[in-house]
């Protein structure tokens, strides 16, 4: 049985609990939904205020690089669906950047397909994310907890 | 004399803008050798240009620096991606 897969590249808001809604809608069959959020923070590490967030992307690469690692979730857990949309542009303190969501009959999978493809996508995903921030710009690159998380999955 | 285009994605274009022209005698050079000739034409990627963490891209697909790249492939590279 082969899962259901839906990526998006989204150049505009999106509104996550809208798209829960409709990816539980279309889950029929399976007992378990799991869902993750991810919104723009409003301070960076060390305490500066971001007035924007930008995420710049790279033609087809981008949305390449995101069906890969949907579709590597889809072959590695037993999901029936799994639906990723993830922004590009720029973007306002706690507006939502990416939303990750997968089915499955059992609840752990699903946690575990949603964890995998959060830790692939921001280690992975071609994406460069600026903050912008009363004094200036800075470039924000994966941490090493970020590439620990990504090693859990090796 | 060939003419390559080279996109800088990312941090990269804070050093010498989102694209840049190269002009090369060869038709075609390894992306090594290309690295080579950004670092000399622009000292502030020279870094970056040896940083095995900057990777090539050609006509939308990632490459390793032995790949042989045409003049007028659509060539960027990337700095270490960051999503989610």
């Amino acid at each position: 049985m082969s899962a259901r897969v839906d990526v998006t590249l989204a150049d505009a808001p999106f509104d996550p609990g809208a798209e829960l809604s409709a990816f539980c809608m279309n889950a029929a069959g399976d007992g378990a939904v799991v869902s993750f959020v991810g919104l723009t923070r409003g301070q960076t590490g060390d305490g500066a205020e971001v007035a924007t967030l930008t995420l710049e992307s790279y033609r087809g690469v981008t949305l390449a690089s995101m069906r890969a690692i949907a579709d590597d979730a889809a072959a590695r857990f037993a999901v029936g669906a799994i639906r990723v949309i993830h922004r590009a542009g720029t973007m306002q303190p706690g507006e939502p950047i990416v939303f990750v969501a997968a089915s499955s009959p059992h609840r752990r999978v699903a946690f575990e397909a949603a964890d995998y493809l959060m830790d692939r996508l921001k280690t992975e995903a071609i994406f460069w994310k600026r903050e912008d921030g009363v004094d200036g710009a800075r470039w924000i690159e994966p941490t090493d907890d970020d590439a620990r998380d990504r090693a859990r999955w090796e | 004399m060939a003419l390559y285009t080279i996109e800088l994605c990312g941090r990269l274009a804070d050093r010498a803008g989102a694209a840049l022209t190269l002009e090369l005698d060869a038709a075609s050079c390894s992306v090594a050798d290309l690295r080579a000739a950004l670092a000399a034409a622009h000292p502030s990627l020279a870094a970056d240009m040896a940083n095995a963490r900057v990777r090539a891209c050609v006509d939308e697909v990632i490459v390793k620096d032995t790949f042989m790249v045409a003049a007028g492939q659509a060539i960027a590279f990337f700095p270490p991606v960051s999503g989610g």
